[in-house]
């Protein structure tokens, strides 16, 4: 104990004057809070884990660290001559190596902790009005990181003990724990379709980002703390096999025993990892709460729908998606314990251990890699691929309603947007797989080769159309509206008179031909609007904002109809807004002659008879109009967690007449700095550049004090 | 008592040592003398417990050495051939962190190192920093760091490497006044500095170990 404790005391003094290690530290740093930062940026608006996302940013750059740390612990011993002196003297191998370890250790422990400053410190400073980061939050990744760097400093230990010169030690370090296993992981993911499932991002980021949610494996544990294990014991053994240089048999026996521990420990290893891999061992971390946000929308379910409902996740817990599946469901559990809505029973079926419920799943029909959800005789499968807190809330809110689906048409054969394409910029599958999930029906209709709109549409919907509809065509739709049709209606980027635009002035709206700009904006060229109109579509996205890009401003015209129409802006913009009338030439700059100013109407509704129509159980007549359809396409909804999804679903179902809109589905938990882009230099400088120079600097006066004072 | 039989060593395919038998009585010093690679340090590493031999037996005041080695590494001083001091370290500092690396008791610790920093004139370079100091202060600073614990055995491999003559002296000195306690192996070439602190010569040749009574019969055996 007395040797391990001045050997780490030593290790660490060296290190805290070390101009080496300081100028490491300082790249650390940097190179750190850059890929931090970045990241950050990247996952402003989703529902990404801050702290997750701060441990992942140092899985790559510890090990390099760890390598500049450690490279010199043994190797200067040996390249000095002072391994003669510790060999001579009476102590063991194992407390020297011990000890050396440790200083490194606690040293690269302890810039973690400054690196955390980054969060916690900078990150508040810089930005206003986001979440709100507290320690606890940060305590679980900092410990995923803490095994992540013991296991690179015993791996640097040991090649500081095998390898005399030092730079060499480091460059191995370097290529031992980051490169290498990052170059087979990767050769197996390029090779094997199987590791592709099993581990689809790199192990020890997803463990990494697994900590900073609160969640280790013990798999990983049990690989971290056993390799660091070997690690350190192997190295030891290269100490003491310095003493057999001139023994053959006993270096040979030395070498020999030393191969069947670590042979033995590794397969001990693996095994361990694998059997906490089939079986799921996972601790959470006592300190954090573990029930993720959930959306208002989620909670307005759970809290409406009443009775029992069976949810049962039907997969191996081998699969990857098995545990994040397995934490929603029992978030949703104890979500609907707390609204004391609806009472959801949550089960897990392993097709290979649980036999009985796999069987009796299968003969319902229902496959492998599903969650079932079951409320008396009424089922509803959602594919794993397709679980998440949204689709779990739907299948909730469809079993709760009767079982009739509204039908919606989608029009096709102008240049519109497809309900099924993937396409980030013109598809909306993403919103199909979230209406389908709310019990609607979709189909493309094609006008061109109709004489009417079908009897059973519910919602005709015209998205993005880029090429003015016939007049046989509009006729048709108007003769539609007429009989109390309803019509969604999204304007293509820079068409405002394709499609429908004759027929829609006729009932009151039109789209100027300009394209709504404002200062306003997450990456310079969308626009956000945070201004919603008083109606049933909008009332519950107080406080949410909406992303357009491209949108045309909307204006209220006289009807020609002959009868009243109530327009009612749904989305506005604010006054520092106006409408460009040419966006291919930068800066953007109003001309206030011809340019109009904000506030803007990017969204309105229009409803024609409702009054005595309603009285008469007639059904009135109902428009909405969306200056932009690329607000809801796959790219739009992907990027960020906006109210996008949250408006067509709301306009859709007041559409179709269900008059139920719904609170944002918008998670509770999703990342929000409160950043622009001033703020973000601000952050990256003092991030990545002060913090690292202060730290540099104090480095260096250290190491200036040991050297002249 | 320090009693080596038959000690053998082998780099590779060279033999270096091929049964080498020596003893050392308490209280004597011996000087170890040979050519260049004749096995001199190899044989001083074996003795301090830096590398095990293939065959052979060290006793040390009648217990196995190589069986029971840190309580024979307790009883050790060793100064080995280089220097390899901390050189960020001052003097005191470094032999206070040498004193409780060995084992030494907190309390007893200052003591001890001002007095081998007295037996070995350092008291003027105390708090000076060991990379400022030149070969021969290092060389005493080495030989402070064997003499720390008062140590029942000494080995000072090639003790007078690279020393001007009144350092010699200076160790000289302090050796002999140390030895009348311990069991002392002193190596090198300087057969007559050597002969001033040794009472009798081990020649090694040939791996083996031959014994001369003084300078003059070991350069006759060395055939110098």
């Amino acid at each position: 104990m007395r040797t391990f404790r001045l050997y780490a005391t030593r290790t660490f003094g060296s290190l805290a004057t070390s101009l080496t290690a300081a100028f490491g530290t300082a790249l650390f740093l940097a190179a750190t809070s850059y890929l931090f930062v970045r990241a950050l940026v990247r996952a402003e608006g989703t529902v990404a884990v801050l702290s997750s996302i701060w441990a992942e940013s140092a899985v790559a750059t510890l090990p390099c660290l760890a390598a500049i740390v450690t490279m010199r612990i043994v190797a200067d011993d040996r390249l000095s001559g002072r391994m003669e002196l510790i060999l001579s003297a009476p102590i063991s191998e194992r407390d020297y190596l011990m000890g050396r370890f440790c200083g490194a250790f606690l040293y690269l422990s302890l810039m973690l902790l400054a690196y955390m400053a980054v969060p916690l410190v900078v990150l508040p400073c810089c930005a206003t009005g986001g979440s709100s980061v507290a320690l606890a939050d940060f305590l679980p990744a900092l410990v995923g990181l803490l095994f992540w760097g013991a296991l690179s400093c015993a791996i640097g230990t040991l090649a500081s003990a095998c390898i005399p010169h030092a730079a060499a030690a480091g460059a191995a370090t370097m290529v031992c724990v980051p490169l290498l296993p990052y170059a087979i992981y990767r050769a197996a993911f390029v090779c094997s379709p199987s590791v592709r499932g099993v581990f689809p991002v790199f192990p020890v980021e997803r463990f990494a980002s697994d900590a900073g949610a609160g969640m280790f494996s013990f798999a990983y544990v049990a690989c971290m703390v056993l390799g660091t294990a070997l690690a350190l014991f192997t190295a030891s053994k290269t100490i003491a096999a310095r003493r057999f240089a001139g023994s053959g048999g006993g270096v040979l026996g030395l070498k020999v025993s030393t191969a069947v521990v670590v042979a033995l420990g590794f397969v001990f290893a693996v095994m361990a990892a694998v059997c906490a891999w089939r079986l799921d061992f996972t601790m959470e971390w006592p300190l954090r709460s573990h029930s993720p946000g959930f959306s208002a929308r989620t909670r307005s379910i759970l809290a409406d729908t009443h009775g029992e409902t069976r949810a049962t996740c039907f997969l191996s817990r081998r699969d990857p998606a098995w545990r994040g599946t397995a934490r929603l469901l029992r978030g949703l559990e104890a979500a609907a314990r707390d609204a004391a809505g609806t009472r959801l029973v949550v089960d897990f079926a392993d097709p290979r251990w649980d036999l009985s419920t796999a069987v009796r799943l299968t003969r319902a029909g229902v496959r492998e890699g599903t969650v079932v959800f079951e409320r008396g005789r009424r089922r509803i499968s959602v594919p794993i691929a397709d679980v998440d807190e949204s689709a779990c809330a739907s299948a909730l809110l469809r079993l709760s309603l009767p079982a009739g689906r509204e039908t919606v048409y989608w029009t096709v054969g102008h240049g519109e947007f497809s309900f099924d394409s993937y396409d980030p910029v013109t598809g909306m599958s993403t919103l199909a797989r979230a209406l389908r999930r709310d019990g609607y029906e979709l189909r493309p209709f094609e006008t061109a080769q109709a004489t009417s709109v079908p009897d059973g549409c519910g919602v005709l919907v015209v998205a993005g159309a880029r090429t003015p509809f016939s007049s046989a065509e509009s006729a048709m739709v108007d003769s539609f509206l007429r009989r109390g049709g309803r019509l969604f209606v999204l304007i293509a980027p820079a068409a405002p008179d394709a499609g429908l635009a004759r027929l829609l002035a006729g009932w009151g709206v039109r789209a100027l031909p300009f394209v709504a700009v404002s200062p306003r904006t997450l990456d310079g060229a969308d626009l956000v609007a945070t201004d919603f109109g008083e109606h049933d579509v909008t009332r519950p996205l107080a406080g949410t904002a909406v992303v357009f890009q491209g949108a045309a401003p909307l204006a209220e015209t006289t009807p020609s109809a002959g009868e009243k129409t109530t327009f009612t802006p749904l989305v506005r913009t604010d006054e520092t807004a106006w409408g460009e009338s040419d966006v291919t030439h930068h800066p953007w700059t109003r001309d206030a002659s011809t340019e109009p100013a904000g506030p803007l109407v990017l969204a309105a509704a229009l409803e024609s008879g409702a009054g005595p129509r309603k009285d008469l159980a007639l059904k009135p007549t109902r428009i909405v109009v969306v200056g932009d359809a690329s607000f809801a396409v796959d790219g739009a909804l992907s990027s960020r967690a906006n109210a996008n999804r949250d408006l067509f679903r709301n306009a859709l179902a007041w559409l179709a007449g269900l008059d139920a809109a719904t609170a944002p589905g918008t998670p509770a938990d999703v990342l929000v700095t409160g950043m622009d882009r001033k703020a973000r230099v601000r952050m990256l400088v003092f991030s990545a550049v002060v913090l690292p120079a202060v730290l540099f600097l104090f480095g260096f006066a250290l190491a200036m004090r040991r050297r002249f004072v | 008592m320090l009693e080596a039989r038959g000690i053998s060593f082998a780099y590779a395919r060279r033999q270096v040592l091929d049964g080498a038998t020596f003893s050392v009585a308490s209280g004597e010093t011996v000087a170890l003398v040979g050519a260049n690679g004749a096995g001199k340090t190899t044989l001083m590493r074996i003795l301090a417990g830096i590398l095990l031999p293939s065959s052979g037996q060290l006793r040390a005041d009648g217990f196995n050495a190589f069986r029971e080695t840190l309580r024979f590494r307790r009883l050790l001083g060793y100064m080995p051939e280089q220097t390899p001091v901390e050189p960020e370290l001052t003097v005191k500092a470094y032999l206070k962190f040498r004193a409780r690396l060995k084992g030494e008791q907190v309390r007893k610790i200052r003591h001890r190192v001002l007095e081998a920093m007295e037996a070995c004139s350092l008291g003027d370079l105390a708090d000076t920093r060991i990379r400022l100091l030149s070969h021969g202060q290092r060389r005493r600073v080495a030989l402070a760091e064997a003499l720390l614990l008062r140590p029942r055995f000494l080995l000072a491999d090639d003790l007078f490497a690279g020393i001007d003559p009144a350092t010699r002296q200076s160790l000289g000195q302090t050796l002999a006044a140390f030895s009348q306690f311990a069991s002392v192996v002193v190596s090198g070439h300087e057969l007559e500095d050597l002969g001033r602190v040794a009472s009798r010569f081990l020649v090694l040749k040939d791996g083996r170990i031959a014994e001369a009574g003084n300078a003059a019969a070991a350069r006759k055996a060395l055939g110098t």
